[in-house]
């Protein structure tokens, strides 16, 4: 007692301290007794500035006795959610505690000025024997803009999967100003075991996780949460005892200090692998740890059907992390409330270019399980239609399905063993943008009349990740002349008018833009020749100029020519493409 | 049934949180005049880059508030169009332009400070996002406060909600199967 008291004096003009920087706020204070409980009612109205886009607003008992129920809390008439915490004993005096609110940027004013209306109830006396009655609560109440966090910056770096095994390291620094606040939360982990194929769901058989730091995973309690809620460790096997449906198969024999879990995956939801350790960093302080992800094939995958193209998932290891602020299990809320620095997502999408610290695609190298192979990208085409009326959409959509699959058929697609499966086709109605028509099928100044810019705003309904718009124009409703026209080379956008050109179809027409939008540039052809008509602007450069130089009868052939035949990219073109452009798309598909 | 249900609004949330972007509605002129025309947190993929490997000249970044870029992205512009013309037409095969009008997704990062685009390394376009509207605009989010904008909060706050509902939808159904299944 006789060390502990300067302790804790040392402690409160600390907290002082700290209150008289962070604390913005002006609080007039009002409290009653409920006589039956000894408890004290003290209502706080307060003004603050404040100008975080997020923050949280602590109430915090440091004279002990226990600070109950919060009752009520508003921000500008607007309530607010609390959570409450036990506070370590080293911060604040027994039994006290924390209520915790956390602001929405949203339901602060734009001017900055705010004011809070709190009523919170506490015991009259601290089981220290501190009489309350006369303390100044409002005191007590202190602002937290998020930055007061510790910054952590944490990066999860994945080996490729050889074996069926992938080893997903995390390393945390605490970059923040601060030390770390008490029962500072822990790196939450994410497996997904989905394998989206086209239309098609897999299951993969058991997932095998292996800690393998021996002091971060002695020490880790783990959840697991097959479904979105967290299951504590221990109630699982019971889970599984109780619902059968849950087909959660809890392989008991691989748990000791190091493995954390076998888990069979045989349900459709995400699995989520929870880790909660109390973790605390210090100022720089930098924690690594690691994990062997694994499969192994005792559980015979099954196929599950599933319609719905509109989900663009494939499978993946998802790290992230959770926020915590004690060890209770966490709310709703902390996906993002950390300030992380040089963490790249917590999610990939599909088609972009893979971040730095990129995630393991899991199902890479264990096709044999499923005895399929599961792309990693697939190449992504809009087709917006100009011209067509709504009662149209089908005439529109049978010209995009022909001209996608003629693309397909003459690109390296067509060494993959589902050609079709490589890319997905997005057509979008023409009473969504109603483009009547455009005069500049190349683009140009007039922004109204830019065919270009007008399939590309259209192009914005897909909420899908793609790579190339296509535009569709009725007959001749984009310039008024046979052809079509690529924004530049390469280029995101191209636009066809739908009507025969010179012997050659809108398909054949999408062909040739489409090779422009991927890098190509003309070949010439000679006039005559197989009906080739010849005067191919800025022809011979590029990747595929040495298409120039096969002779006459290959070129009248070559989709980049003036020729109706448009039977095949030229074969430095088409290498040109397979090796370069198509690349990202491919990766397992040849036969 | 009920399992496929379940496993389609959990997709279908995952597809709703995991997807916000901001769209900016750029006018990029051929001498390094930008236009921003518009800007909004949505819902999306980023992209399309069109990209022309070690060619691409333009480049796209995101920075954080301490100055670390969270996204960079390059790709190319050329300011030249090509045309493929019938046998009968005049009109030139090589059409050079001045300006593109093109929306552009990048990813939403919610401690972005800044977006910039560079040009052949330099910068020509900046924009600071303002306090607010990290964390707020556009039409997607209907319960979203001060002009109807999306709060990523309340997008979390909706996922979780609807994952209770699924929970619930789904603990309701699993019940009757559980004593020996349907007649």
């Amino acid at each position: 007692m006789r060390y502990l008291c300067p302790v804790l004096l040392f402690l409160l003009i600390f907290i002082q301290v700290s209150m008289a920087v962070d604390s913005p706020f002006s609080c007039t204070e009002q409290k009653w007794h409920k006589n039956e409980s000894h408890s004290i009612i003290i209502v706080e109205n307060c003004t603050f500035n404040a100008t975080a886009s997020n923050m949280t607003i602590e109430v915090v008992n440091k004279k002990g006795g226990h600070l109950q129920n919060p009752k009520e809390a508003t921000i500008n008439g607007r309530e607010i959610k609390y959570e409450y915490s036990e506070p370590e004993i080293e911060r604040y005096a027994n039994n006290a505690g924390i209520l915790s609110f956390r602001i929405p940027s949203s339901y602060l004013n734009g001017n900055g000025e705010n004011s809070l209306w709190l009523k919170y109830e506490i015991d009259n006396q601290a089981e220290n024997g501190t009489d309350l009655e006369n303390y100044d609560f409002s005191e007590d109440i202190m602002v937290y803009p998020f930055e007061y966090y510790p910054s952590l910056e944490i990066t999860a770096n994945t080996t490729p999967f050889e074996k069926n095994v992938s080893t997903v390291t995390f390393t945390i620094t605490n970059r923040g100003e601060n030390d770390a606040i008490p029962d500072l939360g822990l790196t939450v982990y994410s497996i997904r075991l989905l394998n989206i194929r086209t239309d098609d769901i897999y299951s993969l058989g058991h997932a095998l996780l292996e800690c393998k730091d021996a002091f971060f995973c002695q020490n880790a309690s783990v959840g697991i949460l097959p479904l979105p809620f967290d299951i504590n460790y221990s109630m699982i096997p019971e889970k599984i005892r109780e619902d059968n449906e849950l087909e959660y198969a809890l392989r008991r024999d691989l748990i000791h200090p190091g493995v954390i879990i076998g888990y069979m995956v045989d349900d459709y939801a995400p699995i989520k692998f929870y880790l909660f350790n109390g973790l605390k960093l210090e100022k720089d302080q930098q924690i690594s740890f690691s994990f062997n992800v694994s499969f192994d094939s005792s559980q015979k995958p099954k196929k599950m059907p599933y319609s719905d193209t509109n989900v663009a998932e494939t499978t993946a290891v998802y790290p992230f992390y959770r926020y915590v602020r004690n060890t209770s299990l966490p709310g709703e809320y902390d996906l993002i409330a950390v300030n992380v620095t040089n963490y790249t997502k917590t999610f990939f999408y599909k088609g972009n270019p893979r971040p730095n610290n990129s995630f393991v695609y899991i199902l890479e190298e264990t096709d044999g399980l499923i005895g399929e192979y599961t792309p990693k990208h697939k190449m992504g085409l809009v087709f917006v239609p100009i011209g067509y009326g709504s009662n149209e959409s089908e005439e529109f959509k049978d010209v995009a399905r022909k001209s996608a699959e003629r693309f397909v058929s003459t690109s390296p697609f067509e060494e993959c063993d589902s050609p079709n499966d490589q890319i997905d086709v997005y057509t979008i109605d023409p009473s969504v943008c109603n483009i009547t028509g455009c005069n500049n099928i190349c683009g140009g100044d007039d922004a109204a009349n830019d065919c270009q810019a007008l399939v590309d705003k259209c192009s914005m309904n897909i909420k899908n990740q793609f790579d190339y718009i296509v535009g569709l124009c009725k007959g001749t409703s984009c310039g008024g002349k046979c052809g079509g026209c690529a924004n530049n080379i390469p280029s995101r956008s191209v636009v066809v008018n739908t009507v025969n050109c010179g012997g050659a179809d809108a398909s054949k027409i999408v062909t040739h833009e489409l090779g422009h939008a991927m890098g190509l540039y003309h070949i010439s052809s000679t006039f005559g020749v197989n009906d080739c008509w010849d005067h191919e602007g800025g022809a011979c450069q590029g990747p595929n100029a040495e298409d120039c130089n096969l002779d006459d009868e290959n070129i009248s052939r070559d989709i980049m020519a003036y020729c109706p035949s448009m039977e095949s990219y030229g074969s430095t073109g088409y290498g040109y493409l397979k090796n370069n452009v198509f690349l990202k798309y491919m990766d397992g598909c040849y036969k | 049934m009920s399992k496929m249900l379940i496993f389609a609004a959990l997709l279908l949330i995952l597809s709703i949180t995991n997807a916000a972007v901001y769209e900016l509605h750029l006018v990029i002129y051929k001498n390094d005049s930008v236009e921003l025309k518009d800007l909004n947190v949505t819902l999306g993929s980023p992209g399309p880059f069109p990209d022309a490997g070690n060619d691409n000249n333009y480049e796209f970044r995101i920075m954080a508030k301490d100055n670390g870029v969270l996204f960079n992205q390059s790709f190319h512009l050329g300011f030249v169009a090509y045309r493929f013309r019938g046998p009968d037409s005049t009109e030139p095969d090589v059409v050079p332009y001045n300006k593109t009008d093109n929306y552009w997704r990048l990813p939403y990062f919610d401690n972005a400070s800044r977006i910039q685009l560079f040009h052949e390394n330099r910068l020509i376009f900046e924009y600071a996002i303002p306090e607010k509207q990290e964390t707020e605009s556009t039409n997607a989010a209907p319960n979203a406060q001060g002009g109807g904008g999306i709060d990523i909060y309340l997008v979390f706050s909706y996922a979780f909600a609807l994952l209770v509902v699924a929970f619930i939808i789904y603990k309701t159904l699993s019940k009757p199967a559980k004593g020996g299944g349907q007649a």
